[in-house]
């Protein structure tokens, strides 16, 4: 029975959504303030719905129930639970509500915390998530039903074993909530477009949005890249994939769309530019979930693809994206034009940031569909293999790197470079030390990567100057520095945390990139290979049966000068009900270095196949990644961004406010 | 500075971004792309020795030969034609007999195909759309074949 | 009942969410609480702050303050311009009223009746476990069993087990697979190749499959006195529409000494049953059966000739000699068979037994032994 009600939660959300698609927007054209007031409360009430509805899934899920074709199919009664429970979204359907319910959430919490937002702006707002709403839960109910039933089967067909893992128990989710998170832009810019109004206080409002979005969707992406590092065995953290691309391109944009919301917040202008920028985005996260899903593209790791889906996917897709654009097209010069302004300047570099970031969403957007193109226009089959995109996203993106110190210095309207470059020669100087040390002490390597390594340096020093400039250090003295340091906005500590966040992770992957070694070694029992300084010594393998698999369970001790260091045990294992092998390699980290070893395979003289890489600083690309998103979750608690009722921070300000 | 040219700096430096980008684009297009395609194409085609492409097939049933060491060889086919392949390194997880792979690397001398990378799919049922099409034309495509 | 009975609440709370601000009493908020214009003042209440905070107020900040007063009062200019809210017409508020109480839930239960399974319940593993208590044990002792063999693959008896089971279970593809585990392990005794075409005739729906086919021969072969091969052979000939030389087979098989009532029945019928079946087709002159043979025989023969073939191959070609009632031929090529294994005193011995049982004449002892 809970199944069932789970899937007539399911209807009745729908059916609510379909109200809420036309009433509070009609109230918004009538001026009806009763007919508006209702997209607060169905938006509540459309959660709760699909939340009963996912619940009563996740509980088939939990208690195996076979009879749910979904759970059947995805599931098995011998899985560790935390894996029933994650399997509900290990799938397709799943998935997609999964998508729907955190679709909800975003537009609930519009509802409840956007009471500061013009009425008649929360309708639309309310109304365009419902559309959204609308159409992915007819598009669940009609061809991914997560509820269809079936006589009662014994035993499952097992979730697919590469996914049995705990990164995709929060990996997918994460990168959901990044993706369905730009929807709420989205429906911001469609509602500016409707209203044809548009002022500074809109980026205000959209900006705290699309900073939830861009957290979730870069932490979705550092774990799902970590994920595909451990998980996949091949020792490659990025892999240019489509699905991974699907995911960076909305990451682009939307950093792009944070920095252009500064300008228009601050200076009232950049507005057009900044709603196709949302509309992009959420264009590019859609395409990000589902085109990869349709079968046009394909890619290493896809949910297995079905072709009537695709075509449905399709009609949406290019109903939003090609709604919106229309839409802007006819309304777009309604809005209010902002002015240009002076190159040296704040919104002059931030302005450049848009361009250069926009440009190189661009390319891979056309490495990515220039497969599906050429195939439509010769009938040939290519591949854009990584080189395409290392060589024109790695050239625009060295610019925008070099020009991004100086932004956070530079003054609005007008700034002054001689004097931002004064402030940036100790950087300057942190960048030339760091390659001469690099040409001095690291021998093999392509000649480029020291500089890289520099511009990494320059970049994370770079960084600071403005915590620097505004404490007045070193010249005030460490106790009044530190004391304005502490006193600082946090959202300047946030533009500096992520900034040295994004050359963390570059100075990572130019590490990784110039001096990871690979070796494969064949070991026979109490034989020893050697990498980077560590002896890796095979001791020997055993096979044992674990829950719903077996495995192949090597030993390995791993010595650094004669010391054990670690113990290493990479495995392989073999899931009988998919009758699939996975590899489990084992991860050996050193300061911020890994030693990674996968099992190639056991050969019929027991001897083993190892594949040994040395990954030189290759934490840093996810620490850098970790930075990031502090730094996103910092800006957030900035009590200037704070979604909360104006009047609530008044009052909190009249008694004796703690800074910040 | 005047309206004017500020306009014309900007548009110059967007104009120049985009000239980069569009002109390295189209320059690592010509590089870094490779052909995909099955044993017929590949022997219908003009690649060169050296060239790199991705070749995509079913690994022969019995074809599968280790040498010593990594050294692996196989048979990829896709019913008209086969293509003999060496590789020197560890194989996926799932690769197979009778499962669907896509390798990458080039034409040796001797019309034997060398591949620097294997992949096999993580998912038994997914085979990519490319290469279904092409087995379902031949009619050698083997979707849900039964595990036992 | 429980069902519907909860589905109604669900339904009931939907529309009375919707419909409460609807008819409650109106409550229009002021509506300058709501705008960009607390926006602006706050903004401009932060700066001020700030302007507190650092005594000496910098340059750029009051002139952020004044850029911000100055959105503000444009702001405020458009806002009086603007309309004033209304509660909003009657007629609409029905319509929408209306559309909730009813379009809602039946918009719903007419989704829901035609996707919906009502009336099924659900199905847990809990459920599952007390259920099928007669089931579930043999259920769990193969799970078991194969789990223990994934870590013993070696294990062939575990594995003969394993197919007696999936045997009785009529899972005959998994005793397939079980068998095929064995035969890997013990090699290819006829009784396991029998075993093995006999799982893989039924799961091909009785039909014999060409591998199924090859493993009755090779069985066959190797120990020609086995009944079931035979058996299956006679099936596969049957099936091929070689009904002469199944009908031959059985006679052989008919002729065994079993003290079995059943047997004799059974050889009888087929018997019988293959008689009409070639006593129908005897209408065409010539018997397609025995030219096909004949054909098939002539072949391995002259490729026998031209090229070394395996031992199995001269088995077969003698065989068929007797089979084709043709003893000179099979003595001829007995005779070869001995020249080309000579080296391997084995594979020599295995052809003398294969003559002994089919008595196959030696040729050596005739006196037109020069004829070659």
């Amino acid at each position: 029975m809970i199944v069932e009600l789970g899937h007539m939660a399911l209807l009745i959300a729908f059916s609510l959504s379909v109200f809420q698609s036309i009433v509070p927007m009609w109230g918004a054209r009538t001026n009806s303030s009763k007919l508006m007031a209702t997209a607060d409360i169905s938006s509540l009430a459309i959660l709760g719905f699909i939340t009963l509805a996912f619940g009563a899934l996740m509980w088939a899920y939990a208690t195996s129930d076979f009879s749910v074709v979904n759970v059947w199919q995805n599931s098995h009664s011998q899985m560790p639970f935390l894996y029933k429970l994650s399997g509900t979204w290990g799938n397709h359907e799943g998935s997609m509500l999964l998508w729907v319910f955190i679709l909800a959430v975003f537009a609930a919490a519009v509802g409840v915390f956007g009471k500061n937002l013009p009425t008649t702006m929360r309708a639309n707002v309310l109304g365009v998530q419902a559309w959204l709403l609308t159409t992915f839960l007819f598009f669940i109910v009609l061809t991914s039903n997560p509820f269809a039933r079936q006589a009662p089967a014994l035993e499952g067909k097992d979730l697919n074993p590469i996914l049995q893992d705990i990164g995709l128990a929060i990996h997918p989710p994460m990168l959901y909530v990044g993706y369905v998170g730009f929807s709420i832009t989205f429906a911001f810019s469609i509602a500016a477009l409707i209203e044809g109004r548009i002022d500074s206080a809109w980026a205000r409002w959209v900006r705290p949005w699309s900073m939830v979005a861009w957290i979730f969707l870069t932490a979705g992406i550092a774990m799902g890249s970590y994920w595909a590092y451990y998980e996949l065995g091949w020792g490659g953290w990025w892999f240019w994939d489509p699905v991974e691309n699907a995911s960076f391109l909305p990451w682009l944009s939307g950093t792009a769309l944070l920095h252009s919301a500064l300008v228009m917040e601050k200076r009232d202008s950049l507005k057009i530019w900044t709603v196709l920028l949302a509309i992009i985005t959420f264009s590019l996260s859609l395409l990000g979930t589902f085109l990869v899903r349709s079968g046009v593209l394909t890619s290493v790791h896809t949910f297995a693809s079905d072709p009537a889906r695709g075509l449905f996917i399709l009609a949406i897709l290019s109903a939003f994206v090609g709604g919106a654009l229309f839409l802007f097209a006819f309304r777009a010069s309604r809005l209010e034009q902002g002015g240009l302004f002076a190159p040296i300047s704040r919104e002059g570099a931030l302005v450049l940031n848009n361009v250069l970031l926009s440009t190189s969403a661009a390319t891979v957007l056309i490495g990515t569909l220039f497969p599906v193109v050429y195939e439509a226009i010769t009938g040939a089959k290519i591949s854009v293999g990584a080189p395409f995109f290392n060589l024109t996203f790695g050239a625009l993106m060295i610019p925008l790197v070099l020009v991004m110190p100086f932004g956070p210095l530079l003054g609005w309207k007008r700034g002054d470079i001689i004097a931002v470059s004064q402030r940036l020669l100790f950087a300057l100087f942190a960048a030339i030390v760091v390659i001469i040390l690099a040409y001095g002490f690291l021998e093999r390597g392509p000649w480029i990567a020291p500089l890289m390594m520099g511009i990494s340096a320059w970049l994370i020093v770079g960084a600071f100057a403005e915590l620097l400039q505004r404490s007045g250090l070193p010249k005030v003295g460490l106790k009044t520095g530190f004391a304005r340091l502490a006193g600082l906005k946090r959202s300047i500590w946030a533009t500096a945390i992520a900034h040295a966040g994004v050359g963390v992770t570059m100075l990572g992957i130019v590490f990784v990139t110039a001096y990871e070694t690979e070796s494969v070694a064949i070991l026979k029992q109490g034989e020893k290979a050697n990498s980077a300084g560590y002896e890796i010594t095979f001791n020997g393998y055993q096979t044992r049966s674990v829950a719903n698999y077996s495995e192949e369970l090597v030993q390995l001790t791993i010595r650094k000068n004669g010391k054990i260091v670690r113990v290493g045990t990479p495995s392989k294992r073999f899931y009988p009900a998919r009758q699939m092998p996975t590899s489990e390699a084992s991860i050996n980290t050193f300061g911020f270095s890994q030693l990674y070893i996968a099992l190639g395979e056991v050969k019929p003289d027991n001897s083993v196949v190892l594949r040994i890489w040395w990954k030189p600083m290759i934490t840093l690309i996810w620490l850098g990644s970790v930075l990031m998103v502090f730094a996103g979750g910092l800006s957030l608690t900035d009590r200037r961004a704070r979604i909360g009722s104006p009047k609530l921070a008044k009052n909190r300000n009249l008694g004796a406010a703690p800074i910040g | 500075m005047t309206r004017k040219t500020n306009r014309l700096l900007w548009i110059g430096t967007i104009g120049c971004v985009l000239a980069i980008a569009v002109g390295l684009t189209l320059f690592a297009l010509q590089s870094g792309i490779s052909f995909a395609m099955s044993p017929s194409e590949l022997r219908a085609s003009s690649v060169k020795p050296g060239q790199r492409v991705r070749l995509f097939g079913l690994v022969e049933e019995g074809s599968v030969i280790r040498g010593e060491g990594l050294k692996v060889g196989f048979v990829l086919s896709d019913a008209d034609n086969k293509v003999k392949v060496s590789y020197n390194n560890i194989l996926p997880d799932l690769f197979r007999e009778n499962q669907g792979i896509i390798t990458e690397g080039s034409l040796g001398a001797d019309g034997s195909f060398v591949a620097d990378t294997v992949l096999a799919k993580h998912d038994e049922n997914y085979m990519p759309a490319d290469m279904a099409d092409k087995l379902k034309e031949k009619g050698v495509w083997k979707g849900e074949e039964a595990s036992n | 009942m429980l069902f519907w009975i909860s589905s109604l609440i669900l339904l009931f709370v939907a529309s009375f969410c919707v419909v409460w601000p609807l008819v409650k009493k109106d409550t229009v908020v002021a509506d300058e609480a709501t705008s960009s214009l607390n926006f602006y003042k706050d903004q401009i209440n932060q700066i001020d702050q700030e302007i507190q905070r650092q005594k000496k107020p910098s340059s750029a900040l009051t002139s952020e303050r004044a850029e911000i007063a100055r959105r503000m009062l444009r702001e405020a200019r458009r806002e009086t311009a603007t309309i004033k809210r209304s509660a909003g017409g009657r007629s609409s508020l029905v319509v929408t009223s209306l559309a909730a109480v009813l379009g809602i839930p039946i918009l719903s239960i007419i989704l829901y009746s035609s996707l919906g399974a009502s009336g099924q319940a659900d199905f847990p593993l809990s459920a599952r476990k007390n259920l099928s208590l007669k089931d579930q044990p043999i259920e769990d002792l193969v799970q078991k069993a194969e789990k223990h063999l994934i870590n013993k693959p070696n294990d062939s008896k575990g594995w003969k087990l394993l197919a007696d089971v999936y045997g009785r279970l009529n899972r005959p593809g998994d005793r397939a697979r079980s068998l095929r585990q064995v035969i890997r392990i013990e090699g290819k005794t006829p009784i396991l190749l029998t075993d093995l075409g006999e799982a893989l005739t039924v799961v091909a729906g009785n039909i014999v499959p060409a591998e199924a086919r090859q493993m009755f021969d090779e069985a066959i072969s190797q120990d020609s006195e086995l009944v079931k091969p035979r058996i299956y052979l006679a099936l596969a000939l049957d099936q091929e529409g070689k009904s002469q030389e199944a009908l031959r087979i059985w006679e052989n098989l008919a002729r065994l000494n079993v003290n079995d009532q059943e047997w004799a029945k059974l050889a009888s019928d087929q018997i019988k049953r293959l008689k009409q079946k070639v006593g129908a087709s005897q209408g065409t002159p010539d018997r397609p059966g025995i030219e096909e043979i004949n054909a098939m025989v002539q072949g391995l023969a002259s490729r026998l000739e031209d090229e070394e073939g395996t031992l199995q191959e001269w088995s077969r070609l003698i065989r068929s000699y007797m089979v084709l009632d043709e003893p000179v031929k099979a003595s001829l090529a007995l005779e070869k068979a001995r020249k080309q294994f000579s080296r391997t005193p084995d594979d020599l011995q295995k052809l003398n037994e294969l003559a002994k049982q089919l008595k196959v004449a030696d040729v050596v002892r005739s006196p037109q032994g020069a004829k070659e």
